[in-house]
């Protein structure tokens, strides 16, 4: 029996690691890629294990055509654009969770089906709205989008989250002499870190990794990293070794957040399918 | 009391409301707007009102038709591939054995980095002349692929890139579906001697019934507009191959800028998008309450 | 300390004054100048000339390059916005109708009117590149790069089956055919041609409907002078082009058709192929010492005939013209008048630019150091400056045949099918625009 149990795990292991393998292979391959002189790109056989050289980094991320800029649109339109929806998010699902708001149901069915819209469907008219107050290829144009499309989501997982904080712990400070928005600062926020957390990375990978309108609303000066990655895609010209490069920086960041929070990752997919 | 809790909500939800007015419902009120006109971003003082001409354009148009039937195509191999890949992963990673979760984070990768990344790697271990993928298939003797080279090879390669990114997704609902099945119901059926199937089948999937179905839902929209992967990868050929529903729109609104072709078909698929989740929604959750 | 200061205070004192010194020298210091151009293998040239421009005038010179899509939507979201973004727009060919029509580019004709006939030495651009950045008889566009499609082939793998260099469309397929799957020639291929959906394959189309025998609209040939928009495009020439693409197909490496202009000119510079039709732009390719595998192998000769012996090789390229929006639109002409310069000019095409001058393509030093240029000198004169549409609607129509194409090339539907609906859709678009009645 144990013999066995001990084969099974053995079994499983190797089935875990083939499991990892395949997933991961590909971003390998492209950490090596992004080491190799353009020659190395078409060799047949493969070059497995390239000589690190990181020539590849210093021509895309110095000098005239440097993508820097771009990874600084990134970050910005990231961060800003996580920070409006969780307070503006956070404010409504408070609204809907605690208050006898009238016509509750509609308001928070309606929240809900904005979330099903596909923003290809709004990118037209986002555009031309966006031209006309002139936010087009700026930030701040990309971020109030990108709260648009995250705002629903948002909302809805946040109201689920205050919804389970028990309603006696709030009575209890209200009773204490607290306004509603001290109750809400100092019991319900806290209580719900984990909540806020999850929405915070969710709304900041759906921010970091879009591209849709980040190519529609952007141009020279607004255009955030993954455009630029985009463009190496060429008929005319296919730069692999400095997309590789350019990607490998993109992505460490995400490797990172993956590993140092996985805990709400999970937690954050998996209570949006349960909660539904 | 009442009344002036109440006036307090509104008004905590009040930004938002005005926020999603005008970033998602005027901007769909304009979409139906444009679907009304000929209106070429180019060409904008040529702009005409056409009424419902670009509907009865768009309903005899074989390229839309064809990337609707790509789409479904798309989502309906994806997912199924999706649910059964899944749930044998979240298998394999429910075991609780040493190392176990580290392997299960690096697992989640593909669905975290950017599509677009993903999309250009992809590409270029598919190259069919000097990728990773042919140097491998040929010395192993499964000869040259195409991959996205082809009308019929490209639909799978995508099909399989996107499996290979979501997968994770359903892996990890599973994983939390199964590790929340109560260890008394394991032990009753080991002591009832119940086989490893007899458990899959009739303790272990109808827990995860449920999951399943948001899944679906949820994998659904995603492939109902999915647009990073084609651009990155196909950009809808060879011929129609593998175009979809958002690369249709895509195409008519920022390569042809006839914005209001494209705002008709965005409608479109908007109702459709609308209707398949509606329907759904009742399917999984005969009776029950959204939101709750 | 004190002392530090003051040696501190005066080395700035000295920076800031000869930095005003030089300021008189370089008239456009603290101007920035914001270009876009698709991202051609003349990028690299583009990049060493501006670095000149910037140190002989001062100004800082900013340059975007996109694929040959992307460029398109860039340039015209940019444009339609209005957002002042980019100064100089570097623009295709069949776009020019489009962009003019949309108001987007400056007319040229009173910069122009203003210079020095020498410095602008407009009689010494081929004419045809000249005609091709003109609207309504008024220039939009100088022509600093004009693309020709020459044939390049393998002279060492020709000479050694002893044959010639093709002439004609048929001796071109024979050729292809001659040289795939043959065992004499061992892990070559006939033939890599543009075979990918959309523009790659589009451009094909109307690259080879001359030849043929065919053209797109009625009154739009060499020398017509009716103005008759009918589409021409689902006649007998019309399939033809499609069924000899077809053919080709099986002459070109397998996953040929995902080829674009790169991936073909790849296929010949790595040696996998004898044959291509290609832009003068990626000529140079061949004779890179670095990455060609075919160095010195390859010749080059005029676009193939068709049957009657008739030929108009296809020209194509970029225009340069001021973005209407532009805010330093001085400081874009200045740019452009230099750029353009026959001096400049050459210099471009030293670094591997395409030659759009006489002055360039006759003079001695280039053609020693570049084969090729005879073969354009060649051809420029039979050239016909609307072999590819350059109407407002070009871009969905070279797209949608490219579209169709695509589709026949996988037998998705029948080469005639294919032409059909191409002729559909274009009769619907050019109804909208007005051209038919």
């Amino acid at each position: 029996m144990n013999r066995r149990k001990r084969k099974v795990n053995i079994l499983i292991y190797i089935l875990a690691i083939v499991i990892v393998l395949i997933s991961i292979f590909p971003i390998v391959w492209l950490f090596f890629t992004s080491f190799k002189p353009r020659v190395d790109i078409f060799a047949i056989p493969p070059i497995w294990l390239p000589k690190i050289n990181f020539e590849n980094y210093v021509n895309e991320f110095t000098g005239g055509s440097s993508r820097l800029p771009y990874l600084y649109n990134s970050i910005k339109v990231a961060l800003f654009s996580t920070l409006v929806t969780v307070i503006v998010g956070s404010l409504a699902a408070y609204g809907i969770a605690k208050f006898p708001v009238p016509g509750k149901k509609n308001w928070e069915f309606w929240i809900l089906s904005v979330r099903m819209m596909p923003p290809v469907a709004v990118v037209i008219p986002l555009y031309m709205i966006m031209r006309s107050i002139k936010l087009l290829d700026t930030n701040t144009g990309l971020i109030l989008a990108h709260v648009g499309f995250n705002l629903p989501f948002a909302i809805w997982m946040l109201t689920g989250f205050f919804r389970q904080i028990p309603k006696d712990i709030e009575e209890a400070a209200l009773i204490d002499g607290c306004n509603w928005y001290q109750a809400m600062l100092r019991i319900s926020l806290p209580l719900s870190t984990p909540g806020l957390a999850t929405i915070s990375i969710f709304t900041f990978m759906f921010s970091w990794n879009e591209l849709l309108a980040a190519l529609v609303l952007t141009g020279r000066s607004g255009k955030t990293l993954p455009v630029a990655i985009s463009e190496y895609w060429s008929n005319t010209q296919i730069r692999w070794e400095a997309m590789a490069a350019v990607s490998v920086v993109y992505v460490i960041p995400i490797i990172i957040v993956t590993f140092v929070i996985q805990r709400y990752i999970v937690r954050g997919l998996t209570l949006g399918a349960v909660k539904q | 009391m009442q009344k002036r809790l109440s006036k307090t909500g509104l008004i905590l939800i009040l930004p938002s409301i005005i926020y999603l007015f005008f970033l998602s419902l005027y901007p769909t009120i304009y979409t139906v707007f444009l679907s009304s006109k000929e209106f070429n971003l180019a060409r904008p003082h040529k702009s005409v009102f056409v009424g419902i001409g670009n509907f009865i354009r768009l309903f005899q148009d074989d390229l839309f038709r064809r990337s609707l039937l790509n789409t479904l195509v798309i989502a309906v191999f994806s997912i199924v591939l999706e649910l059964i890949f899944g749930y044998i992963v979240a298998e394999v990673f429910d075991k609780r054995l040493k190392g176990m979760e580290a392997l299960r984070t690096i697992y989640m990768l593909p669905m975290m980095v950017t599509p677009v990344v993903w999309g250009l790697v992809w590409v270029y271990i598919f190259n069919p002349n000097f990728g990773l993928a042919n140097y491998i298939f040929e010395k192993v003797g499964l000869g040259f692929q195409p991959w996205f080279a082809s009308g019929g090879t490209a639909i799978l390669s995508l099909i399989l890139v996107n499996i290979w990114q979501w997968t994770p997704f359903t892996a990890i609902i599973f994983l939390a579906g199964l590790s929340g099945i109560p260890n008394d119901i394991y032990d009753a059926a080991n002591v009832d001697g119940a086989k490893w199937y007899q458990l899959i089948f009739s303790v272990k999937l109808p827990a995860l019934k449920q999951m399943a179905m948001v899944t679906i839902l949820i994998r659904l929209m995603d492939n109902l507009r999915l647009f990073d992967l084609v651009y990155s990868t196909t950009q809808g050929g060879p011929g129609s191959s593998t175009e979809t529903m958002s690369f249709f729109i895509y195409r008519h609104g920022f390569k042809f800028f006839n914005l209001g072709y494209s705002s008709t078909a965005a409608i479109l698929v908007l109702v459709f998008i609308i209707l398949v989740s509606q329907y759904l929604i009742r399917l999984f959750y005969q009776g029950g309450e959204i939101g709750e | 300390m004190r002392g530090k200061i003051i040696l501190v205070l005066t080395v700035v004192m000295i920076l800031v004054t000869a930095s005003v010194v030089f300021a008189q020298d370089k008239p456009l210091t603290g101007k920035t100048l914001k270009m876009i151009m698709i991202a051609d293998p003349f990028v690299g040239a583009f990049e060493k000339i501006n670095a000149k421009f910037e140190e002989i005038t001062g100004a800082k010179v900013v340059m975007d390059s996109y694929p040959y899509d992307a460029t398109h939507e860039k340039e015209l979201i940019s444009l339609a916005a209005g957002t002042g973004d980019y100064d100089v727009i570097v623009y295709d060919i069949p776009w020019v109708g489009e962009f003019v029509e949309g108001g987007f580019v400056e007319d040229l004709e009173p910069y122009i009117a203003k210079e020095d006939p020498k410095v602008m030495a407009m009689e010494d651009y081929f004419p045809v590149g000249l005609e091709a950045g003109k609207w309504k008889g008024k220039v939009y566009g100088l022509p600093f790069g004009l693309y020709f499609v020459l044939t390049h082939y393998r002279k060492d793998l020709f000479d050694a089956a002893g044959v010639t260099a093709p002439k004609t469309l048929q001796e071109m397929k024979d050729r292809a055919k001659l040289f795939t799957n043959n065992p004499n020639f061992p892990g070559v291929f006939g033939i890599s041609m543009n075979f990918k959906r959309g523009a790659p394959v589009g451009q094909g189309w109307f690259e080879y409907i001359w030849n043929f025998g065919g053209k797109y609209f009625k009154g739009v040939y060499p020398g017509s002078t009716t103005e008759d928009w009918t589409p021409t495009f689902d006649t007998k020439e019309g399939v033809d082009v499609v069924k000899y693409f077809k053919e080709m197909l099986q002459y070109a490496p397998p996953g040929a058709l995902n080829y674009a202009w790169d991936e073909k000119a790849m296929a010949l510079q790595q040696g996998k192929v004898t044959m291509m039709s290609e832009w003068t732009v990626r000529t140079p390719m061949m004779w890179d010492e670095k990455l060609s595998k075919v160095l010195g192998k390859i010749d080059t000769t005029v676009f193939p005939a068709g049957a009657d012996g008739k030929t108009a090789p296809p020209v194509g390229g970029w225009v340069m013209g001021i973005a209407n929006s532009s805010k330093s639109k001085d400081v874009a002409w200045e740019f452009i008048k230099w750029f353009c310069s026959p001096e400049i000019h050459k210099e471009f095409c030293k670094m591997g630019g395409p030659a759009s001058r006489f002055s360039a393509v006759n003079d001695p030093e280039l053609m020693k150091a570049y084969p090729w240029y005879k073969t354009i000198a060649e051809t420029a004169p039979l050239t016909f400056v609307d072999c590819r549409p350059r109407i407002p609607e070009s871009f969905e129509i070279i797209d949608v045949v490219g579209l169709k194409l695509s589709e026949a090339l996988q037998d998705q539907i029948t080469p005639e099918q294919a032409m059909k609906d191409i002729q559909g859709y274009v009769t619907i678009l050019m109804q909208k625009g007005g051209y038919l009645k």
